[in-house]
């Protein structure tokens, strides 16, 4: 029997360093061993079994559908027409050129300032810098939309409020929203500079201070510590970021959708959404389009593994500690120019929303009538918005329950296991991230009414659940396998020498050591479960509406401040969320310096 | 004398039967229609699939409901081409689960109709006054499939022919071809013709149109720098903000919105060729051929293109219904077909063929402004 003292032990970072003798799983009984190893790889095959089937066989439907070319009477005849026609497009050349070069530019902006931004929030004495990390979170809440329509207001041609400030200038220079760099503009304060800032800052905390020190011990300033110490250590982590936002650079369309037009701006993927939505859609086409993608993606996934094998990853042991690093009169400066571009990333779109939702018409200040709360007695009238939001909590609570469970487990496989399918596990991982939410949704769609097995998921609210898991496997996965990747197998390796099961030393060792970790992948996962549309779009029934699906039926008929109210909404319930959760995880440990 | 009074009795048996064919409800009638609607509270249900807002939702459901007691309508509103996609993935599976479709025509012609999932309408077709061809735009049943039998057309609405920025005069429009005049190179956009919406109806006017055709849209997408959205509501903003002058074809409730709000646009509501009179999603109907609830989705259809069906359609969605016995004194006069205007009906050339040839024209014109 292991006694509470130890785990207190395990859990405060002052006695950490003092407690682990370098030990193995060898001093625990052979017959223990055996029985946990059989139940223990049972698990990890089903758990395989799980992933395949949320990964892998909607991908198939998706790649089958690309090769269907559909005939008199739907009947469908395998065919390479699809992929003749999406590459004979003759659009395709320009769009993948401009993708790739707004891909490129928004990641290496939004690398190189999330890096510095992390880096200042983790590991310096910043202030404030809980609340800071916190306003990126708000700022991952917001719907791009908002953000899109919010920098519309500022800096649209000569009627964008900035604009026209600018202009009132002597030197008269205004900035259009309409171009290439408005486009990259707009993407950065949507959520690449935030996202990249969340997950950075996670694990930059979680890393050990004692090179960082040896190296200012040493007589190396703090900047090169930064370049040379603290950059190395993190690569993994940012490699890792860095082909995320890129692979997702490839498939978001929202912002050129709108600022694209004007400029007659067409990337990759709104090729993909045109070829869906157009009436008729070419639906083969664009998953021929679409699964293009994985052709890139799968060698840089691989390149990634290979890089990330070659590097040591462990920054929590038993002995870490982490040292804080002091600005100086550097202090304040610095903080003010960090709350300035989360009041960009924040008050900009959050302003927009809410106005928009008290306005006649969304930016028409100039109206005799401009201001109205109209829009708000409409909604709240309606009966399909409390459906909806009854909805919402129940796919978004019950999305995170079993995204933090599930994905827990396959991190875990992963990175502590030598299973023999980890490796195809971390692989499939990847897949979900690499499609547009719509054709993912599409593949579910098609498996659930073509395989006869999972027919009794159709209309149901399961189904809409494994669908946002899914959408959110690549991130949550990642998220959770650099946690574990950070805590040196030591600490296990103490709780079972001192006789704990396995269960019971990942709930008293290692789930409150990664607490953090998986309160952020429940919150992103209920996030993404109350904004996402395009993956749940095909999947709702009538009675699974979501509150996301309600406020794009407003856009459709173009009541957009109707949206708005929604979308108000729907961040007031993502802060609430958001700070219950960092309440919560105060109270669990997400506060602990290690 | 016997010949005049064979012929008196004919003139009575034409003038006391004539009538009841057309108008009320004959006796054979009234039994099987009183039949089907025992039938279909039995059924309890019907499930409609349609166009997204409360307006649909209040029409479909609340309407029904209350002409209709015992009868719930299961409604999901949403765009064509998903609500479509997912119709075509549950037939292809055997899943019949929908019993009217309410969405965009073009969709239902070229990919639904071909595959053999619609039902015959005319047979369902029980109550009189639905079958009086009399009380239709110009005579007749509407229907916009070549079989003339599938796909329900029921509405009418004008779309307007421009919608301009305040600072422009509309004496500078009584044509289409004024749209090619340079000074408006580069000032207007218009909905995409290769989607669904005004922007098709539009783009299959300017291409069928005798007196425009191929000659006027090869100039029209080539020389006037055309910008093409798919975002209605984003193209009538740009109007006021003044990045655009000139929307033709715009949407006509996202338009008439923005008129009623207050924002300072103008509308052309017909130019010399004529504007399209369209029906959208909410006023096409069909019924696939494998449903769930047969008796109640005949009683839907049959409820839907009365009089009173149709009057809850304008009172509901704003938009016009074809039947001439329902009064449109309450509808923006915009909207509503003039005596002796000049019409395009877009819905008739909604076939895949007719669309496919639209659209090709208008790639071909946008590649070779692309290779100039």
């Amino acid at each position: 029997m292991v006694s509470d003292e130890f785990f207190a032990l395990v859990n405060n970072p002052a006695e950490r360093g003092h407690i682990f003798p370098s030990v193995s799983l060898r001093f625990i009984p052979q017959s223990v061993a055996t029985r946990e190893r059989a139940g223990a790889v049972a698990l990890m095959w089903l758990l395989l079994l799980v992933v395949l089937g949320l990964t892998v066989l909607p991908l198939i439907m998706i790649l089958l559908s690309s090769f269907e070319a559909t005939g008199e009477g739907l009947k469908t005849s395998w065919s390479l027409r699809p992929w003749v026609e999406a590459w004979s497009n003759p659009k395709i050349v320009a769009a993948v050129g401009a993708t790739l070069r707004i891909a490129v530019t928004r990641l290496v902006i939004a690398l190189s300032v999330a890096v510095l931004i992390s880096w200042l929030l983790a590991r310096t004495n910043i202030p404030g810098s809980r609340w800071l990390e916190f306003g990126f979170w708000i700022s991952h809440f917001m719907p791009t939309i908002a953000v899109v329509q919010g920098w519309i207001f500022l800096l649209e041609g000569k009627v964008g409020l900035v604009n026209q400030w600018l202009g009132r200038l002597p030197f008269a220079a205004t900035v259009d929203l309409f171009s290439f760099w408005g486009i990259v503009w707009v993407h950065l304060m949507a959520q690449n500079i935030t996202v990249l800032v969340i997950l950075l800052t996670l694990a930059l905390r979680n890393m050990d201070a004692a090179l960082e020190e040896a190296s200012l011990l040493s007589g190396a300033s703090q900047a090169g510590t930064a370049a040379r110490i603290t950059l190395p250590l993190m690569m993994p982590t940012i490699t890792t970021l860095g082909l995320m936002g890129f692979v997702r650079a490839l498939e978001s369309f929202e912002v050129e959708r709108v600022l694209g037009p004007p400029i007659g701006l067409d990337i990759y993927s709104t090729l993909i959404v045109s070829m869906i939505r157009d009436d008729p859609p070419n639906v083969p086409a664009a998953t021929a389009l679409a699964s293009t993608v994985l052709l890139f993606m799968l060698p840089l996934v691989l390149l990634q593994r290979w890089y990330s094998g070659r590097h040591e990853h462990t920054t929590v042991s038993g002995r870490m500690r982490r040292g804080v690093i002091d600005l100086g009169h550097w202090r304040w400066p610095v903080f003010a120019l960090v709350l300035v571009l989360v009041c960009l990333l924040t008050v900009v779109p959050a302003l927009s929303v809410i106005a928009g939702s008290f306005m006649t018409r969304w930016g028409a200040f100039h109206l005799s009538h401009a201001w109205t709360v109209g829009h708000w007695a409409a909604v709240y009238g309606e009966f399909s918005f409390w459906s909806s939001f009854r909805n919402t909590m129940m796919i978004g609570l019950g999305a995170a329950f079993l995204a933090v469970a599930l994905l827990f487990l396959a991190a875990y496989v992963i990175v502590k296991t030598k299973f023999k399918g980890r490796r195809l596990l971390d692989l499939v991982s990847w897949l979900p991230w690499s499609f547009p939410g719509i054709l993912l949704g599409f593949g579910l769609l098609s498996l659930v009414l073509r395989v006869p097995l999972f027919r009794p998921l159709y209309g149901s609210v399961a189904l809409l659940i494994f669908a946002i898991v899914a959408v959110n496997m690549t991130v949550g996965t990642q998220l959770l396998k650099n946690g574990l990747m950070q805590l040196s197998g030591e600490l296990e390796e103490g709780s079972r020498a001192a006789g704990a099961s396995w269960g019971v030393t990942q709930l008293r060792i290692v789930l409150p050591l990664l607490a953090p970790m998986l309160v952020t992948v429940g919150l992103v996962v209920f996030i993404s479960a109350v904004r996402d549309v395009s993956t749940v779009l095909l999947l709702a029934a009538p009675g699974t509406r979501t509150l996301a699906l309600l406020s794009l039926d407003y856009i459709v008929t173009g009541r957009l401040e109707e949206a708005a109210v929604v979308t108000s909404l729907v961040i007031a319930l993502a802060v609430g969320t958001a700070l219950i959760a960092r309440s919560l995880g105060s109270r669990m440990g997400l506060d602990r310096r290690y | 004398m016997r010949i005049l009074a064979v012929w008196l009795g004919v003139v009575w048996m034409v003038t006391a039967v004539l009538p009841q064919q057309g108008g009320a409800q004959t006796q054979t009638g009234q039994v099987e229609w009183d039949k089907v609607v025992s039938a279909a509270k039995k059924e309890g249900e019907v499930v409609v699939w349609g166009p997204p807002g409360r307006n649909y939702e209040n029409l479909f459901v609340a309407r029904f409901q209350k002409a209709f007691p015992g009868i719930r309508t299961a409604y999901f509103g949403g765009e064509t081409s998903p609500l479509g996609r997912r119709f075509v993935e549950e037939w292809k599976a055997g899943v019949a689960q929908v019993d009217v479709l309410s969405l965009g025509s073009s969709f239902i012609n070229s990919t639904i109709k071909p595959a053999g999932a619609l039902q015959a309408i005319r047979p369902l077709l029980l109550l009189a006054e639905v079958k009086d061809e009399g009380k239709w735009f110009q005579k007749k049943l509407w229907f916009v499939d070549e079989e003339q039998q599938y796909i329900f057309w029921a509405e009418g609405t004008v779309v307007p022919a421009l919608a301009l920025a305040q600072n422009v005069d509309v004496k500078e429009f009584s044509s289409y071809w004024d749209l090619l005049q340079p000074k408006w190179r580069g000032k207007i956009v218009m909905g995409d013709p290769q989607t669904g919406g005004t922007g098709a109806a539009g783009g299959l006017m300017l291409f069928y149109q005798k007196t425009l055709g191929a000659d006027f849209t090869a100039k029209f997408y080539r020389e006037t720098q055309l910008t093409l959205s798919r975002d209605y509501r984003q193209m009538i903003d740009w109007l006021w903000k003044g990045k655009f002058l000139i929307h033709p074809f715009p949407s006509t409730e996202d338009a008439l919105q923005a008129v009623h709000q207050g924002v300072s646009i103008r509308l052309v509501s017909n130019l010399k060729e004529g504007a399209p009179m369209l029906a959208g999603g909410g006023g096409v109907f069909s019924v696939p051929n494998k449903i769930p609830h047969p008796n109640a989705a005949r009683v839907f259809i049959n409820w839907i293109l009365s009089a009173d069906g149709q009057k809850a359609f304008q009172e509901e969605s704003g938009n016009v219904s074809l039947r001439t016995d329902v009064g449109k004194d309450a509808l923006d006069p915009v909207t509503v077909p003039k005596a002796g205007g000049n019409y395009f009906l877009p819905n008739l050339y909604t076939d895949a063929k007719a669309i496919k040839a639209m659209r090709d024209d208008v790639a071909k014109a946008l590649q070779a402004r692309e290779g100039k």
